[in-house]
């Protein structure tokens, strides 16, 4: 058993079923993360009319703990959506397969059978993706917005600006740990 | 002997009667030329009241200066105050933005005379609107800003749950 090799539907299953995503879509989680993260910035900084030169310290830490935070919602959003995903767009994807390589008489059934489960594999990690970065966005900025301008308004800005942004990405990555 | 005193007598009393209506004449401004600048407050989400000032310069065909002055201003009488070598004045009233609504305020200024004459109307329970004024002055008040009807922050937070629901209400389809 040790040492044998993968068949390709096994390895799409592994895949399937893993919590870790593939280089690029971790390179996209945290760079949207890291985007997000600083968004709150410009508000702390036009608004709450924090200085930027005394709290740019403040700023760093907090916005490497909240892209962190936010990647991780990202990461288990986009699991929990990817099956769901996946059970809706399967018929539609094996339709389209079938019809592009319907005519294709060298390929074997096994292997067409093959190249739609990959391909339904690879819309459905596209859309969980997309769909987990859309929702956790919103999610943040509500949560920044109404912490920050209403909840915390009396605190002193630098308070503010650490409480709302640990409070909202935490909260996030506390919901994203859901089953559904 | 008699003709010739009798006719001092009479010059005598006669300038005597010139000075005295000189002096009186002296007193009241001859039709007056006046320049002014107005400032009424624009803005009341900070300020708490309204200022209605009123400067201006007066000269009078006779060269009367340093006039004391009283200016009936948004109803009230006030003195009007002016500078060391009497030739720029200025009045104000301050008082709730509601006393002050959007609009035009004359300031009717009087004199000494015209301000005795008011006194006797208000102790009489007159009128005082039939007094003729020295000129009359008028303050265009556009009103106060109030800051905006929606704070930015609370079209900034709906929008933001709107978005948020969206994406929520779609999460819950596809999880269904």
């Amino acid at each position: 058993m040790v040492g044998k090799k993968l068949t390709k539907q096994e390895e799409l299953l592994l895949q399937d079923f893993s919590r870790n995503v593939t280089t690029k879509s971790s390179a996209l989680f945290y760079g949207n993360a890291l985007i997000v993260s600083a968004i709150p910035l410009w508000l702390f900084w036009r608004i709450h009319q924090m200085d930027p030169y005394q709290s740019a310290l403040v700023w760093a830490a907090m916005t490497i703990v909240s892209t962190y935070l936010v990647a991780f919602a990202y990461r288990n959003t986009k699991f929990i959506l990817k099956h769901k995903v996946a059970q809706r767009r399967e018929e539609a994807v094996n339709r389209e397969v079938m019809k592009s390589l319907g005519d294709d008489k060298k390929m074997s059934r096994k292997e067409k059978d093959e190249r739609a489960l990959w391909k339904k594999n690879e819309v459905a990690d596209y859309e969980a993706t997309t769909f987990a970065i859309f929702y956790n966005n919103a999610f943040y900025l509500v949560l920044a917005i109404i912490l920050s301008f209403y909840i915390l308004k009396t605190t002193t800005p630098t308070i503010n600006y650490i409480l709302t942004i640990s409070a909202t990405s935490g909260i996030l990555a506390l919901f994203s740990t859901g089953s559904q | 002997m008699d003709t010739t005193k009798m006719c001092k007598f009479i010059i005598v009393v006669s300038l005597a009667l010139c000075t005295v209506v000189l002096a009186v004449a002296g007193e009241t401004c001859q039709n007056p030329s006046v320049a002014s600048q107005v400032y009424s407050t624009h803005e009341a989400s900070v300020v708490v009241n309204t200022a209605l000032v009123a400067e201006f310069t007066l000269k009078c065909s006779n060269g009367v200066k340093n006039l004391a002055l009283y200016a009936e201003i948004n109803g009230q009488f006030v003195p009007v105050t002016k500078n060391e070598d009497g030739t720029h004045y200025q009045v104000s009233w301050v008082g709730e933005h509601k006393q002050a609504p959007r609009g035009v305020y004359p300031v009717r200024v009087f004199d000494s005379d015209g301000y005795q004459q008011i006194k006797k109307a208000q102790r009489n329970e007159e009128s005082s609107g039939a007094i003729k004024a020295l000129f009359t002055l008028s303050i265009d008040h556009s009103g106060p800003y109030r800051g905006p009807w929606l704070q930015s922050e609370f079209i900034a937070a709906t929008t933001a749950i709107i978005v948020w629901y969206c994406a929520y209400t779609a999460k819950s389809k596809l999880q269904s």
